[in-house]
């Protein structure tokens, strides 16, 4: 078996990231658990991956305006899980070539855009605070 | 970061669809067998989830051997089994995680799956100290909601974000 890129294997982390968003309310309604965020709990400011499992669980039920407020970044997740199912199967097919290993310099470039996307979610959930 | 610059012999070297000579995924590399070996995320993961595994009988056992019902007040109580299977849950995991992944490279979990924990500068197993230290880091992992137990999804190396401050690998 190949390799998997990066956009797959996000991808395929999100499909599970989906199931469990099935599975997780029954979890806590029968149990009470949370998944609390450590920073938010030791300092009361919220962290740029704070209202993913809210916004989770609400994508998976249809609620997409709930999932917007509460981390807009679950739509790139879902966007890449969307995408990674087609992309697997045309790669295995020979429709698209075999993915390639990106230079350090679009390494870097992704880096940086990923690190402004993490910033601007801090930032939308000081606001929601 | 620096790519080492591929070998002489690299068939791949020239074609314009390799431009920085590394190997296409899933290609062998000639003289870059490590690249090619980086544990993947998912065999990570089982591995975790078998050496948690081994600890939850344990954890069972001393919650129903361990705690009661106060007759009087309906309160829990605890008796000496749940401190003593709770003891034995830290100690079977500490030989696995830490002796056992420290002096071969391989818990029980890595060894179903057939990985490796390795220093990243000398290919070598890091000692039950370097692993108790690299499983105190993984706390760093969890600070930010988890991100840094993601890291090998897109890292180059595969590595946690613990892996990095402990310049450690984990290997197939």
């Amino acid at each position: 078996m190949r390799e998997f890129s990066v956009p797959e294997r996000v991808g395929a982390f999100g499909a599970l990231a989906a199931v469990g968003a099935v599975v997780w309310p029954t979890v806590t309604a029968s149990t009470g658990l949370g998944l609390p965020c450590p920073l938010r709990t030791m300092t009361g400011v919220p962290c740029p991956g704070c209202g993913l499992t809210t916004a989770a669980v609400a994508l998976v039920r249809g609620q997409f305006d709930t999932a917007l407020h509460a981390n807009p970044l679950i739509f790139g997740l879902a966007a890449l899980t969307v995408a990674a199912g087609p992309l697997v199967a045309l790669r295995a097919a020979g429709v698209l070539d075999r993915p390639r290993p990106w230079s350090p310099r679009q390494r870097r470039r992704m880096g940086w855009i990923a690190g402004l996307l993490a910033v601007a979610s801090w930032l939308f959930q000081l606001h929601r605070l | 970061m620096s790519y080492p610059p591929p070998p002489p012999n690299d068939p791949y070297s020239n074609q314009p669809s390799q431009p920085y000579g590394q190997p296409a995924y899933g290609q062998p590399a000639y003289g870059q067998p490590a690249t090619a070996a980086y544990a993947g995320w998912g065999a990570r993961v089982g591995a975790y989830l078998v050496d948690y595994l081994v600890a939850v009988p344990f954890g069972i056992l001393a919650v129903v051997l361990g705690m009661g019902t106060d007759a009087a007040t309906g309160l829990p109580t605890i008796n000496a089994f749940y401190y003593i299977f709770f003891l034995l849950a830290i100690v079977v995991s500490g030989y696995n995680r830490w002796f056992l992944a420290g002096k071969t490279g391989q818990s029980w979990g890595r060894k179903a799956l057939g990985i490796r924990l390795v220093g990243e500068n000398t290919g070598q197993p890091i000692g039950a100290g370097g692993a108790f230290v690299r499983d105190l880091a993984h706390i760093l992992d969890s600070l930010a909601c988890g991100i840094g137990y993601l890291f090998p999804l897109w890292d180059a190396k595969k590595q946690t974000f613990a892996d990095k401050v402990c310049k450690t690998l984990v290997v197939r």
